[in-house]
């Protein structure tokens, strides 16, 4: 899929609401005028500054159309970080810790871990959208 | 809420204790089972159906298909593959995927209980398979009458006496009284085979004028 296909989904598809097609027009903007290198790791933040709001939902509303089927364009990754520890948490992954309610790094469990597994957004390169 | 540059699943959860897109974005990152899977449509067509009453004056004359699209925009909306007339053992009127989970909904503008039925029977026993992965589906009623309540209740009682095997109805706790779930054993597959039916108030005759 090109970007422009995209934008024009987003117009189909977000016609009823406003704000978030604009939001998401701007992401995907965003998306397109960077380097794919630069897209592998996004933060919640940084979404919310292309949108240029202080609206933490609709950030909320514009990634949960872009990383969902329609679109796909965005990917939601896990990681785990406290002080120097750091790992990466696939999706399946974390839907397992979820379940279970726990989690271990290095063999050991980890206390209070939904407040140090971070989720951040990455452009999905198997939805193989071309600039 | 101040945000670090992290967001941690801890933030997010609380976000969605009051930000029903917080909730909804997490809900359907971790949607990882068809029961979850249900559980998001069912949550989404009731707000579909909210979203469509809220202004049931500009629909006063579309059709099944124009209401059907505006269903089906809704749930794309909200991230969800969702076609109108795809072309499952016949034309569904709304399919909802979501990874390999699947729910089928047959949508009907209410003129009278044989067509209500008519629908049910295209849902059952032509479109869905009734197997573990698609064992939900739905009924949508559209209703230009007053009191949308007394259609559901008198088609409960319709279809409670066409005696289907392993037949049975609950309560449904969001919509109480205009939405109701029915279980009968599907004859494709044999399994049991769960029906929301479901009304959405498209009745618009205002008497202030």
């Amino acid at each position: 899929m090109l970007f422009e296909e995209a934008h024009q989904k987003v117009d189909a598809e977000l016609c009823y609401d406003v704000e978030a097609k604009c939001a998401c027009h701007s992401i995907l903007s965003f998306l397109e005028e960077n380097p794919i290198e630069t897209l592998k790791h996004i933060h919640f933040l940084t979404l919310k500054n292309k949108i240029n709001t202080n609206n933490n939902s609709l950030v909320f509303k514009a990634a949960n159309y872009l990383s969902g089927d329609s679109l796909k364009i965005l990917k939601v990754g896990f990681e785990y970080i406290e002080e120097d520890n750091y790992e990466e948490i696939t999706p399946e992954e974390y839907t397992e810790i979820e379940s279970t309610k726990k989690y271990y790094y290095d063999g050991k469990p980890v206390l209070n871990y939904e407040n140090k597994i971070f989720i951040y957004f990455s452009l999905n390169t198997a939805s193989e959208i071309k600039k | 809420m101040m945000l670090d540059e992290n967001l941690s699943i801890a933030q997010v959860k609380a976000m969605g204790l009051v930000d029903p897109n917080a909730k909804r974005f997490l809900s359907n990152l971790l949607c990882s089972t068809y029961e979850d899977f249900v559980a998001l449509v069912y949550e989404n067509l009731e707000e579909a159906a909210l979203y469509m009453e809220e202004d049931a004056a500009i629909r006063i004359k579309d059709g099944e298909d124009r209401l059907t699209s505006d269903l089906i925009l809704f749930f794309r909306a909200r991230g969800f593959t969702a076609t109108h007339d795809e072309k499952i053992n016949g034309h569904s009127d709304v399919v909802i995927k979501k990874r390999n989970f699947m729910w089928l909904g047959e949508a009907k503008i209410h003129s009278d209980y044989d067509y209500l039925f008519q629908g049910f029977n295209q849902l059952c026993t032509r479109y869905s398979t009734g197997n573990s992965s698609s064992k939900n589906g739905g009924l949508i009623i559209y209703v230009r009458n007053k009191d949308v309540k007394n259609v559901i209740d008198t088609w409960k009682i319709r279809l409670s006496e066409k005696n289907l095997e392993d037949y049975d109805t609950s309560e449904c706790e969001e919509r109480k009284e205009l939405s109701f779930y029915s279980v009968h054993k599907h004859s494709k597959s044999g399994l049991i085979y769960k029906v929301k039916h479901l009304a959405i108030i498209l009745n618009f005759e205002p008497m202030d004028k």
